[in-house]
């Protein structure tokens, strides 16, 4: 095995890793509410929406075969290891941001972690000239400012006249129909992810791929590609990222059939238009501002506090990213300076990268949170009174 | 002039967002309302719920409307694959 060839791995599996977290991630997006107005059952939700995903991802076929087109410039990096090192310590920086708030419960866009995370280890790599400013500006950063807002209204006024038209519906007959609707919504804002994101991570695979020279620039995306893409984020979608399902399912507004019903709604046709019409709004956004618009246009309080966390939490996620990114590739890169190896710097990156996650999966097993605490309707907060002292299994009794 | 460009990106995204993410939701809600019919009291006092045949027709008309927006979503997410496969473009959009 040659020095490439086991780099390669590393920076394949690396992305696989990261299409993983983008899946347990944005789990919640989709299903978040339709396992809070208990329209599908916990299990039931993530399994659907990690088929879609399956489905969706083998749906994507203009795959992005230049990552982060418009936001960094990596022609400059000549190819070769160097541009491999970008590219490892861009996902490296998107993993680590991607679990730390998952661990806090916040829900963050993915896609903003990765172009964070290269844009970080771009500027390390080639400096100011290798991001494309206006780009992050009109892609990244107006995008995120406006689209909670957008999916907000939508949803706010959606939520308010659904409730007039149906005020005068029996309960029972309003929970049966609208569940329905918002099945239907969710499944298409899954299908809609899997063809999104897992593009993204099948681009930055194919990077990696030309920059070993194992692919020609030209070729298509390797079936192989696809598939382990598609497995990936299916497979994080149905663990499930359950904190931060619970934070935007329960943790910001009360959520009823309806009510959630026209934030579901509002998310998919937001989601699926807004590409076309001129600006990709992130997914998380639209999600958590549908949410949001929906308690605001039934009256219920919403949790600003929570919401405000949210919002820091996207502000820093291009910086914070980035950073790791930044770091991550001088603390490679000097490795492989001083010790004159072509791999002991990406090693280590990828040992910080392993010893960080297991660290802070460890954390969060002191107050693990699964499909068990997802009682529709109820905001539960039983599980942190009594978790250390039971074992897992008793917990399912509640 | 950014911000003109701004809000020269974002209103159409805002608009689209409203006639599908709004308009659709409230299209089914009026099937839901027409599907419950009217309630009237009958001479003994129990209230009965009658649906007229027109609100059933006009609400199983909005119904397949529904059904047919969300295949068109469908579609609209595979666009591209159905049009790499098949060489169909079926919006016109397919890049």
């Amino acid at each position: 095995m040659t020095t490439e060839l086991i780099i390669l791995v590393i920076v394949v599996l690396t992305a696989l890793a990261f299409d993983f977290t983008n899946g347990f991630h944005d789990t919640a997006n989709a299903m978040a509410s339709s396992i809070a107005t208990g329209a599908l059952k916990p299990k039931t939700a993530v399994a659907l929406s990690a088929s879609l995903n399956l489905v969706g991802a083998f749906l994507s076929i203009e795959v992005a075969k230049t990552v982060g087109t418009g936001l960094v410039d990596l022609e400059t990096a000549g190819g070769g290891s160097s541009l491999m090192l970008i590219v490892f310590t861009g996902l490296v920086g998107a993993i680590l941001w991607n679990v730390l708030t998952w661990l806090l419960g916040l829900p963050s866009s993915s896609s903003h972690a990765l172009f964070g995370g290269l844009i970080g280890a771009t500027l390390a790599s080639l400096g100011t000239s290798g991001v494309l400013w206006n780009g992050v500006l009109m892609k990244i950063i107006v995008p995120a400012l406006l689209a909670p807002l957008i999916a907000g209204i939508i949803a706010c006024i959606s939520t308010m006249v659904v409730y007039r038209i149906t005020a005068a519906v029996p309960e029972n007959r309003k929970k049966k129909n609208f569940r329905f609707g918002q099945i239907s919504a969710a499944s298409l804002m899954s299908l809609a992810h899997g063809t999104n994101d897992a593009q993204k991570t099948m681009g930055v695979i194919f990077l990696a791929l030309v920059a070993a020279q194992e692919i020609d620039p030209s070729a298509d995306i390797p079936f192989w590609v696809r598939l382990v893409c598609a497995v990936a984020i299916a497979l994080g979608t149905y663990l499930g990222g359950w904190r931060i399902i619970k934070t935007l399912g329960k943790g910001i507004v009360d959520i009823e059939g309806p009510q959630g019903f026209s934030a579901d709604g509002s998310s998919a046709a937001i989601i699926l238009t807004s590409s076309h019409f001129g600006m990709a709004l992130s997914t998380t956004h639209v999600a958590t501002g549908s949410i949001i618009g929906s308690g605001i246009g039934r009256r219920v309080a919403v949790n600003w506090s929570t919401a405000r966390r949210m919002v820091i939490a996207w502000i820093i996620t291009l910086p914070a990213a980035g950073s790791v990114g930044a770091l991550t590739w001088f603390v490679g890169n000097y490795i492989n300076h001083f010790t004159g190896s072509d791999w002991m710097g990406e090693a280590t990156v990828f040992l910080i990268l392993v010893g960080f996650c297991a660290w802070m999966w460890a954390h969060s097993r002191k107050s693990a949170i699964s499909h068990v605490d997802m009682h529709a309707g109820e905001v539960v907060r039983t599980r942190e009174v009594h978790t250390e002292s039971f074992p897992v299994v008793q917990k399912a009794g509640h | 002039m950014l911000l003109a460009e701004i809000f020269h990106k974002i209103y159409p995204v805002f608009l689209a967002g409203l006639v599908f993410g709004a308009g659709l939701p409230i299209l089914y809600a009026v099937a839901v309302r027409l599907m419950s019919g009217t309630a009237t009291e009958t001479a003994d006092g129990t209230v009965k719920a009658e649906v007229h045949p027109l609100a059933r027709g006009a609400a199983y008309a909005i119904f397949v409307l529904l059904a047919l927006a969300i295949l068109t979503g469908i579609l609209w997410i595979a666009k591209d694959f159905l049009y790499a496969y098949t060489g169909f473009n079926l919006f016109g959009v397919a890049d």
